[in-house]
C-alpha cells in the first residue's frame, strides 16, 4: 500500500480544501446525527457538504504543494480560518470539502495543552509527547537528555507540568517535536510565548531541519514570517486571499489589518484614490458594481474568471463626449492601470433621459490576487459628472506563484531544437 | 478487499496519509476493527503512559497514596456485603452471600464499566481531541486500564473470601472465558456507540446513568431473579442477567443450565461488535471537538 518514495514530489498536497463549521450547535448536531445514521446503517458517504442553517466555510478553496526544503507562511486575522486549516492539514480535523496528501512523518505543534498532562511531571511527558508522535519509549529513552539539554528545563524536568509557565511548555514541546525531526512540521503560533532569545534558538533549529522537512507556519509575528517563509498565503474568511512573496503578503495583511477591504480606506490610499464628486442636476441612479456572466453583484472573483463592471445611470442632458474611466489602484496605495473608453475608442450617443446599462469586461488571469480598489468616472469631455469609488472586488488565489500586482500575458519559445512541452495557456487572453 | 483509500497509514517513516471527507466511510466492518486494534497497538506505549500518570495522579499529594487504588474500587463491593450480612437482602442458597454477591457486583462492574468509560473518555477528551492527533480509541483503551485493574482488585477480595469460606470452585475455564467474552464484547460495542450518540445527543449519558441504576436490580446481581416472580424471564432476555449467571456457574459449578441463552447473546454481541466498531471508526475523528 506504500506508494513508492520520490524525493521530487511534495511533502503535502491540499487541494480545495473546506471545512464547514456552523454557528449554533443545533445545526452541527443535525448535520452529525445524519452522518450518524448513515455510518451506522452503512447506507452512504457524506458526499457534497452543502450549507444549511448557521453553516459557513471556515476554510474554502485552499489549494497549495509543499516540497521538501519549503516553507509555508498562513496568516490572516484572528477568525480567517488559519488555525481550522492547520488543524485539516495536521489531520486533527477532517476537511467537508477537498483533500489533503501527506508523504512522510508529520507531526503538529498547535496547541501547548495538546498531548500533556498537567499532574505529570516534564520528565514524563517527554515520553506522552514523542509516543503521540509515534516513537518508542526506548527511543525517547535514548534521546531524553538532549531534549532536556535543548529545552534548558534540567532544574524544573521532574516537577509537574501544571506548575510551569506557557513558556516553559512550549519549549518542551518544541524540544520533543525538534528532536523527533518529521518531515512535515506544521507549527501554530506557540513560539510567540517563549522568550526572545529561546524563539531565535528554535527558529536556527528550525532552519537547520530545512534541508530534509517541509514547515508549514503560522505566526502574528510578520518579522518571523519574512525571515523565515518562502511563500506566504494570506487567509480571510476562510479563503486564500492572498499568495506569493513575503513582503508582498506582509503588505496585503497589513492592509487588511487596517480595515480594508472594509468600506473604510485607509487615508494614503484614499488620498491617492483622490476626491469623489456627483452632478446630480446632470445624472441620476448610478449603480455599479463588479458582477458575475449573470450580471449579479459579486464581492469576489478567482484569478482564471473574466472580472465585470456593470455601470447604470439615467443621464438628465445630452452627452455629446461620453468617457468613462476606472482607474484601479491595488491596496498598497499602488496606481495599477486604467480601464477608459479612451483605450477601446468606444463611443456611445447618450441623450437626456436615457437610462444607460453598461458592463466593461476585463480578461481573466491579469489582475493579480488581492483587493482591487477602483474608482468609476463618468466624464463629458473635459467635465466630470461622476466621480466616486466601485464597491471592493477580491481577486482570490491563482493556482501559480503570482509577483507584483498585475500578470501581463506572455509565453515562452524555445529556440533550439530541444523539445518544449507548451504549459497551459492560462496567461494569454481566451477568444 | 476494498482499501480505505484515506488510510494508507503505512510504517511510521514512509506514510501516505490522506484526509477527505468521506475517509473511512468504505471501510468493512473487519477493516475497522484491524484499523482499531493497529491504532490501539501502535500507541501502545501511549496507552501505557495514560494509564500509568491516570494511576498515579489519582492518589498524589494524599496521605495513603496507592492505598487508594486499592480501597476504592472495593467500597461498592463491601457496602452489598455488608448489606447482605445485615440481611437487607435476601441469601441466596447455594453460595456464601458474600461470594455470591461479590462475584456478581464484580463481573456486573465490569460490564457497565465497559459501556459507561467510552461515554466518559468521549466527553472529557473529545474537545481535547481536536488539537491533537491522537486517536480518541487510544484514550477510550487507557481508561480500560484502569478498570481491568479495579476488577483485579475485587477478583482479589472474592478469592480471600472463597478461600475464607472454602467455597471452592469448580472451574469451566473455556467456559467461564467465553461468558465473560461475550458480557465485555456486548458492553464494549454498547458503550462505543453510546459515546458517539452521547456526543450528539447529551442526554445520552443520562439516560444510561439512570438505566444502570436501575439495571443492577434487575440483572440478578444483588438478589437472585427467581426471586423476583415473573421477572424470572429477565434471566433470558437480560443479556447481563444472563451473562452474569452463566459466567457464575461455569466458575462454581463447572457447567451451565441453560447455554443456549449464552450462545444467541454471544452471536447478538458479534453482530454488534462488528456495527459498532465500522461506527467508531468511521465516526472517530468527525465528532472530533463538539462539545
Amino acid at each position: 500500500m506504500t506508494e513508492p518514495f520520490d524525493s521530487e514530489l511534495p511533502l503535502m498536497q491540499v487541494k480545495s480544501l473546506g471545512k464547514l463549521y456552523a454557528r449554533k450547535p443545533r445545526d452541527t448536531r443535525r448535520r452529525m446525527s445524519r452522518m450518524a445514521r448513515n455510518a451506522f446503517w452503512n447506507i452512504g458517504k457524506p458526499g457534497t457538504a452543502q450549507i444549511s442553517g448557521s453553516e459557513f466555510w471556515a476554510v474554502q478553496d485552499v489549494s497549495f504543494d509543499l516540497k521538501r526544503g519549503e516553507a509555508i507562511g498562513i496568516i490572516g486575522l484572528n477568525g480567517s480560518g488559519k488555525t481550522t486549516l492547520l488543524r485539516i492539514l495536521a489531520g486533527q480535523l477532517l476537511p467537508d470539502q477537498g483533500e489533503v496528501m501527506i508523504r512522510g512523518t508529520s507531526a503538529a505543534m498547535i496547541d501547548l495543552q495538546a498531548g500533556f498532562q498537567a499532574k505529570a511531571s516534564g520528565r514524563e511527558n517527554i515520553y506522552l509527547r514523542a509516543a503521540a508522535l509515534g516513537f518508542r519509549r526506548s527511543e525517547t529513552a535514548a534521546r531524553v537528555q538532549e531534549i532536556i539539554d535543548f529545552s534548558e528545563l534540567e532544574h524544573a524536568i521532574d516537577a509537574p507540568l501544571a506548575s510551569y509557565s506557557s513558556g516553559m511548555k512550549m519549549r518542551l514541546a518544541f524540544s520533543v517535536m525538534a528532536m523527533v525531526a518529521p518531515e512535515v512540521m506544521i507549527i501554530d503560533e506557540v513560539l510567540a510565548v517563549g522568550d526572545f532569545r529561546f524563539r531565535q534558538k528554535s527558529l536556527a533549529r528550525v532552519r537547520e531541519m530545512r534541508a530534509k522537512s517541509a514547515f508549514v507556519f503560522v505566526s502574528h509575528s510578520m518579522g518571523d514570517v519574512a525571515k523565515f517563509c518562502d511563500r506566504v498565503f494570506v487567509l480571510h474568511k476562510g479563503r486564500v486571499y492572498f499568495e506569493g512573496p513575503p513582503a508582498e503578503a506582509i503588505e496585503v495583511y497589513e492592509a487588511l489589518d487596517q480595515g480594508v477591504p472594509s468600506k473604510d480606506v485607509p487615508p494614503q490610499l484614499e488620498k491617492a484614490m483622490g476626491p469623489t464628486y456627483e452632478n446630480t442636476n446632470v445624472i441620476s441612479n448610478v449603480e455599479h458594481f463588479w458582477c458575475n456572466a449573470e450580471g449579479e453583484a459579486i464581492e469576489s472573483v478567482r484569478f482564471d474568471e473574466k472580472l465585470q463592471l456593470r455601470i447604470k445611470f439615467k443621464s438628465l442632458i445630452d452627452i455629446r463626449n461620453l468617457i468613462i474611466g476606472i482607474p484601479v489602484w491595488a491596496v498598497t496605495t499602488q496606481y495599477v492601470t486604467g480601464l477608459s473608453t479612451q483605450i477601446t475608442s468606444d463611443t456611445f450617443d447618450v441623450q437626456a433621459g436615457d437610462e444607460v446599462d453598461l458592463m466593461v469586461e476585463v480578461e481573466a488571469g491579469f489582475v493579480n490576487p488581492g483587493v482591487v480598489k477602483s474608482m468609476l468616472a463618468i466624464v463629458d469631455g473635459p467635465e466630470f459628472l461622476f466621480r466616486r469609488g466601485n464597491p471592493d472586488l477580491v481577486i482570490l488565489s491563482a493556482r501559480h506563484p503570482t509577483w507584483g500586482v498585475v500578470t501581463v500575458p506572455h509565453k515562452w519559445t524555445r529556440l533550439d531544437a530541444g523539445q518544449h512541452s507548451p504549459g497551459v495557456a492560462r496567461l494569454i487572453p481566451r477568444r | 478487499m476494498k482499501i480505505d483509500r484515506s488510510e494508507r497509514i503505512d510504517e511510521r517513516h514512509s506514510a501516505v496519509r490522506t484526509y477527505v471527507p468521506d475517509a473511512r466511510f468504505s471501510a468493512t466492518s473487519y477493516e475497522a476493527i484491524r484499523a482499531l486494534f493497529k491504532e490501539v497497538w501502535g500507541y501502545r506505549s501511549h496507552v501505557a503512559n495514560m494509564f500509568s500518570s491516570d494511576f498515579r495522579s489519582s492518589y498524589r499529594g494524599t496521605m495513603f497514596g496507592i492505598f487508594w487504588n486499592f480501597a476504592l474500587p472495593l467500597v461498592p463491593l463491601t457496602v452489598y456485603i455488608f448489606l447482605v450480612n445485615l440481611r437487607v437482602f435476601p441469601r441466596h442458597d447455594g453460595l456464601a452471600p458474600a461470594i455470591f454477591i461479590g462475584f456478581n457486583v464484580t463481573i456486573w462492574s465490569l460490564m457497565t464499566g465497559m459501556i459507561t468509560r467510552p461515554i466518559q473518555v468521549l466527553k472529557s477528551r473529545n474537545k481535547e481531541s481536536m488539537k491533537t492527533s491522537l486517536p480518541i480509541s487510544v484514550s477510550i483503551a487507557a481508561s480500560f486500564g484502569q478498570l481491568c485493574f479495579d476488577t483485579l482488585v475485587r477478583l482479589g477480595l472474592l478469592l480471600l473470601m472463597m478461600i475464607y469460606f472454602a467455597q471452592w470452585p469448580h472451574l469451566n475455564i473455556f467456559g467461564f472465558a467465553g461468558a465473560l467474552l461475550v458480557g465485555m464484547v456486548f458492553s464494549l460495542s454498547l458503550g462505543l456507540i453510546l459515546a458517539v450518540f452521547n456526543v450528539i445527543i447529551p442526554d445520552t449519558s443520562r439516560v444510561v446513568t439512570i438505566l444502570l441504576q436501575y439495571g443492577i436490580f434487575m440483572s440478578g446481581v444483588i438478589f437472585p431473579l427467581t426471586s423476583l416472580g415473573g421477572l424470572v424471564v429477565l434471566e433470558k432476555i437480560n443479556p447481563f442477567a444472563a451473562v452474569i449467571k452463566s459466567s457464575r456457574d461455569f466458575l462454581f459449578t463447572g457447567r451451565h443450565s441453560d447455554s443456549i441463552v449464552l450462545l444467541i447473546w454471544g452471536g447478538i454481541a458479534f453482530i454488534v461488535f462488528m456495527i459498532s466498531m465500522r461506527f467508531f471508526y468511521v465516526m472517530e475523528r468527525r465528532i472530533r471537538g463538539i462539545d
